[in-house]
């Protein structure tokens, strides 16, 4: 891709990836296979860095997510595989499960294939305008479920659910507490302790900077979860059965080692840079565009707290131009502008309903800590002229 | 992916939509597309040609059958189907214009 292009769209992967995380692939890509892999001996990794391998990533990911056991961080190829491993394997049939309308596909979909099958009943709550969950539905709907699923941020509107107040009813009311980090890991502080966060869902390609098809999921050492696959785990090879200690017993089959290390050169990085100054960037960057582009008279503007507002919001949002298909004006920005936006739903269905925007979707702007003013004063442009044209 | 007869339109793939609904194709040219032949899309329907912007945009809505738009220069274009099969669309594009007579 051309660095000329401007890139906003960061909710669905992030670009670019920061230099660390780069050399750090390379090396792993040029180390011998094996070195790193279960029972390997490795000394460094061809970059000359620090040999790591995924035992190592796991500590980091425990310091960086606040969690006590290491080894119940499971890899895996990202949200959707953790999603559907936890879901298939933790909640007994005839459950009540409470959830959101906020939610992406990765948990919908795993909910409603359960719910036909007649194995749970699903409660969806609904949100604002702006994307938040309405936490008195919640608590109220979450007595006598046996888990609940909460989207930490909209990838939407951008709304940053507040997640104490949802885990204080959860575990009010007995349910395993599940939240969907996809748009949040590395981007705002997560503490899966002070969050009362029973099983925390990552994807590596977002806000961590590393690679697609690398992810993962927390599992509070409480819980159980059957595996979603069984296989080699190139450690108790003798038994014919799948390992019961964790993290081999959820990760059959070799594991994605470059993307799992990139994962950790990235919240390496976030850690260099500080996780506050670089969500000040893009926080910076959201509100600048959110008020320019609030200048133009045929714009349909869905975010989060857009406004001073004690709510709280990530760097995204999205909007509609009167008169013109989100299609068409994704279109435009991409085709006459250089600047990649994301059109539709968004994998998110069930908020296009609450928002009025069922079923075309909105044009969804997303940044990260690369961007520049000067894209927001591109984008600016780009949307002024789309609607002009509308 | 299709291949048509010569002409201006070389071959065409169905996109997929996040939008389940609609009808998008990607049509791939025989050439990058000149002014000239965006303005001869003008027999067909409703041409509107926007040559201000950084890559200048074209649409050509066919009332009730098909939007095609693209930017000049570009060697491919988007077709949306409202009513039609894309084969016949693609026939009709190439039977108005002719990129030899430029």
């Amino acid at each position: 891709m051309s660095q000329s292009i401007i890139y906003l769209n960061n909710a669905a992967t992030s670009w670019p990836k920061p230099e660390a995380v780069l050399r750090r692939l390379e090396g792993v890509l040029q180390a011998p296979p094996g070195l790193q892999e279960r029972g390997g001996t490795a000394k460094a990794d061809a970059s000359g860095g620090p040999y790591t391998d995924p035992d190592t990533c796991r500590r980091t990911l425990a310091d960086f997510f606040g969690a006590a056991v290491p080894d119940r961080f499971i890899f895996t190829s990202g949200a959707t595989e953790s999603l559907n491993t936890i879901l298939f394997g933790m909640i007994p049939a005839g459950s009540r499960i409470v959830s959101t309308v906020i939610e992406h596909n990765s948990v919908l979909r795993p909910l409603r294939l359960l719910e036909k099958r007649g194995l749970i009943e699903l409660v969806l709550i609904g949100c604002d305008r702006e994307g938040y969950v309405d936490k008195e539905a919640f608590a109220a709907e979450v007595e006598g479920c046996s888990m609940a699923v909460v989207n930490h941020i909209s990838n939407v509107t951008g709304a940053i659910q507040p997640l104490k107040e949802f885990s204080a009813a959860a575990r009010k009311a007995g349910a395993v507490f599940v939240v969907d980090a996809s748009q949040s890991a590395g981007v705002v502080p997560v503490d899966i302790t002070r969050q009362g966060i029973d099983v925390l869902v990552f994807t590596g390609h977002k806000g961590l900077f590393g690679i697609q098809g690398s992810g993962g999921f927390y599992l509070s050492p409480h819980l159980e979860c059957r595996p979603l696959k069984v296989g080699g785990t190139g450690v108790y090879s003798s038994l014919e059965e799948q390992p019961d200690e964790y993290p081999i017993r959820l990760e059959a089959g070799t594991r994605g080692l470059p993307g799992i290390i990139s994962m950790e050169a990235g919240i390496q990085w976030i850690h260099r840079e500080g996780q506050a100054v670089l969500a000040g960037r893009v926080d910076r960057l959201r509100r600048r565009a959110l008020e320019e582009l609030g200048r133009i008279p045929g714009l349909q503007i869905f975010a989060a707290a857009p406004g001073d507002s004690d709510r709280k919001a990530a760097g995204l949002f999205s909007f509609l131009i009167k008169g013109q298909s989100p299609e068409e004006t994704v279109f435009i920005l991409q085709e006459s502008f250089d600047i990649r936006v994301r059109a539709g739903l968004h994998c998110a269905p069930r908020i296009h309903r609450a928002l009025g925007t069922w079923p075309e979707g909105t044009v969804r702007v997303s940044f990260s800590p690369f961007n520049t003013d000067s894209d927001v004063d591109k984008l600016v442009q780009a949307v002024a002229a789309a609607e002009e044209i509308a | 992916m299709p291949q048509l007869e010569e002409g201006l339109i070389t071959s065409w793939r169905k996109r997929s939509s996040c939008v389940s609904k609609a009808k998008m194709y990607e049509l791939t040219y025989a050439f990058p597309i000149t002014p000239w032949l965006i303005r001869a899309l003008d027999q067909l329907g409703t041409l509107e040609y926007f040559p201000e912007f950084p890559r200048p945009f074209y649409r050509l809505t066919v009332r009730d059958s098909f939007q095609l738009k693209g930017v000049e220069g570009a060697p491919s274009a988007r077709l949306i189907i409202f009513r039609g099969e894309v084969d016949a669309i693609c026939r009709k594009i190439g039977k108005y214009i002719d990129p030899d007579a430029e």
